[in-house]
Order: C-alpha cells, then sequence, then structure tokens
C-alpha cells in the first residue's frame, strides 16, 4: 500500500502515532448489493473496500458487493486519480462523504466526478490537491445534501460550468479562485445561497442560466462584470430568472454590464421575487436605458 | 413585450445578433434589438430562432 502522506496524533501513553492519509475517503452506506468504484482515464489504484477486503486495479469502474451496512472506503494511487462517477446514481447515491488527503493527485479534468451524489452530506479536501485541475465542470453536480463547501484552489480553472448545479442544500459559494474561468454557465443554478460573495470574473465569456432558481438569492456584489472576457450574445440567458434580487443587487448588475460596454446580449432578471422594474433605482434605469441601446434584449418583472 | 398571462418564449433579431429567452408569467422584455417575436411554445420559439441563424449554446439541461 503505498502512504501518500501522514497524520501524527499523540496516544494516550504519550507516544506518538503515524497514520496514513489516504488519498481519498469515501464514506459509503450500503443497503446490501454492488457499488462500483467509478474513475476515468488510464487509473492504477489500491482500494480498501472498508470490510476487510482489499485489491489492486486498474479498472474505471471496480465492483464490490457489501452487505448492508455503513463503511469507511480508503483509495491511494500513485499517479493520477480522477473520480467519475457521472450520475450513475446506483452507485453516487451511496456515497455519503468524500475526503482527500493532501497526496492526491486529480490531474486536470473532475467533469462530473461527483455528479448524482445526492447523499453526500461532507466533502472535505486538501486545499493543494486541485491546483492543477482546469475543469470543474459539474464535478459536485447534483449532490443535493451538501449543506457546506470548503474552499479549494482552483486558479487553474477555465470551465467552472454546472460546479454546484443542483446543490440544493447549499448555502453558500466559497470566495474561490476564479481569475481564469471562462465558463460559468448553470454554476449554481438551484443552490440555496443568499448572497453570492464577489468572484473574479475577469475572463468570463459566459453564464447561462448561472443563478437560475436560486429562488433565495437576494444579494448580488457590485462590479462584478465591469470587466470580462469577450461574452457571448447569449451570456446572460436566464442567468437571474427565479431568483429574489432585491432592487440594489439590480442596480449592482445593470450598472455593471452597462460598465462592461458590451453590445447585443441577452440578458434576464425575471421571475420569482427579483425587484419589479417600478421598484428600480434611477441609477438602474439609466444603465438600463444604456443597454437597451446597446442591442441588449432584457427580460424582467414588471 | 408583456408581461403575459402565460409562459412565452421571445426571438428577438437583427442584422447581427438573435436572442433566444424564455419569459416567466408576469414578466416583461425590453429589446434593442430592430425584431421581437413571441411564440406559446418552446418548440416554436426555437424553430424561428434557428431559422435565423441561433445556435444552441449547449444541450438542454433541466
Amino acid at each position: 500500500m503505498r502512504l501518500t502522506a501522514t497524520r501524527a496524533s499523540v496516544t494516550s501513553g504519550g507516544g506518538v502515532a503515524i497514520t496514513a492519509l489516504p488519498d481519498f475517503t469515501y464514506g459509503i452506506t450500503s443497503a446490501g448489493g454492488v457499488f462500483n468504484l467509478r474513475s476515468a482515464g488510464t487509473v492504477n489504484y489500491d482500494v480498501e473496500w472498508g470490510d476487510g477486503d482489499a485489491e489492486t486495479s486498474t479498472l474505471n469502474t471496480l465492483p464490490h458487493t457489501y452487505v448492508a451496512g455503513s463503511y469507511s472506503l480508503l483509495v491511494n494511487s500513485s499517479g493520477v486519480y480522477r473520480p467519475y462517477f457521472n450520475n450513475v446514481t446506483a452507485d453516487a447515491n451511496q456515497i455519503t462523504s468524500v475526503a482527500i488527503g493532501p497526496g492526491a493527485n486529480l490531474g486536470t479534468d473532475l467533469l462530473n466526478a461527483w455528479y448524482g451524489a445526492s447523499n453526500m452530506t461532507s466533502f472535505v479536501c486538501a486545499f493543494d490537491v486541485t491546483s492543477g485541475v482546469t475543469s470543474f465542470n459539474s464535478a459536485w453536480r447534483g449532490c443535493s445534501n451538501l449543506a457546506t463547501f470548503p474552499l479549494i484552489d482552483t486558479s487553474s480553472g477555465t470551465d467552472f460550468s454546472g460546479m454546484f448545479f443542483n446543490c440544493t442544500g447549499l448555502t453558500n459559494i466559497p470566495s474561490i479562485d476564479t481569475s481564469n474561468g471562462t465558463d460559468f454557465d448553470n454554476f449554481c443554478k438551484r443552490t440555496a445561497i443568499t448572497t453570492f460573495s464577489a468572484l473574479d470574473f475577469s475572463s468570463s465569456t459566459r453564464f447561462l442560466d448561472a443563478w437560475y432558481d436560486c429562488s433565495s438569492l437576494a444579494d448580488f456584489p457590485a462590479n462584478m462584470f465591469d470587466t470580462t472576457g469577450t461574452l457571448i450574445s447569449n451570456a446572460f440567458r436566464q442567468s437571474w430568472s427565479i431568483c429574489a434580487l432585491t432592487a440594489q443587487s439590480i442596480e449592482n448588475i445593470l450598472v455593471s454590464l452597462d460598465t462592461n460596454g458590451a453590445s447585443n446580449i441577452t440578458l434576464a432578471i425575471s421571475g420569482g421575487t427579483n425587484a419589479g422594474k417600478t421598484t428600480w433605482s434611477a441609477a438602474a434605469v439609466t444603465a438600463y436605458d444604456n443597454l437597451i441601446a446597446k442591442g441588449w434584449t432584457i427580460s424582467f418583472n414588471s | 413585450m408583456g408581461p403575459f398571462a402565460e409562459i412565452k418564449w421571445v426571438v428577438c433579431h437583427g442584422p447581427d445578433v438573435v436572442h433566444f429567452s424564455e419569459l416567466s408569467i408576469g414578466s416583461s422584455i425590453t429589446t434593442g434589438q430592430p425584431n421581437c417575436e413571441h411564440f406559446d411554445t418552446e418548440e416554436e420559439g426555437l424553430a424561428r430562432a434557428v431559422e435565423l441563424g441561433y445556435e444552441r449554446p449547449f444541450p438542454a439541461v433541466t
């Protein structure tokens, strides 16, 4: 078994115990039956299933039969190991927690990694292990019982689309580094956030459905879009549909988009309980008028 | 345009761009494009948008 990192702890007798930190620790709750450990790409890993069985494998879909119960499944790999549950719910739904140790090598692509893990209540990850990941596309999509999310290194990330899509229990998006992010489609669609903290969108080009149906989202910061990449014509299609944006938040969005200077783009701030146009500030109305004059199409609550 | 008592699908277009939007009940839409048409179904609206050169940005997700 490869040991990638260690944890030191003081024993009751005053000695120091050294224990290995696995690359991945999955909490599994099985009703009895097969769980397939799923990964993608070329892999070579050791797995301890938590019931006394262990093996080494190069398979992307490795089955194991559990008797009903809860288990701690450990995975270690000397090379890249990329989880890929890809909404195979029969397996993903058995995951209750994920902990990633500092020795893990996730490679560059977390596409659909834990997509569909709707019973996952805890995700813990050493900050640095995601430093090389460029795609977070749908990595935690559908993790609907995840209430919090740790700060991880996303500084190499370019594709953040669907990262938290349908994480309906998630109340906060951490201040992750999105400075290289270009794609934010479905970014946190249908989450439980009430406030969106400022992120760096200076490289961004698209936000289709990004905050769609965040029905409690009231507060959105100013200046988020003052500088972006080259926005596509549907960049903000349904972006804030079915939210609860205050008049101040709508002013923040419209003024920043006007500052951006882009033309001929579609934008939705309609539906839900988004503040109606009759309640908007003069600054918001001016920005709205400027955007229409620049060819924008804007849907809004009357 | 709007508000409407039912969901509409709206195609706004000009020489440089085609916008395709869903308009929820009670919402309105304004455009700086010279043309705007509304449809009762997504299929009708999308067909018109595609006819005008609209490209779906990604596979439909729900």
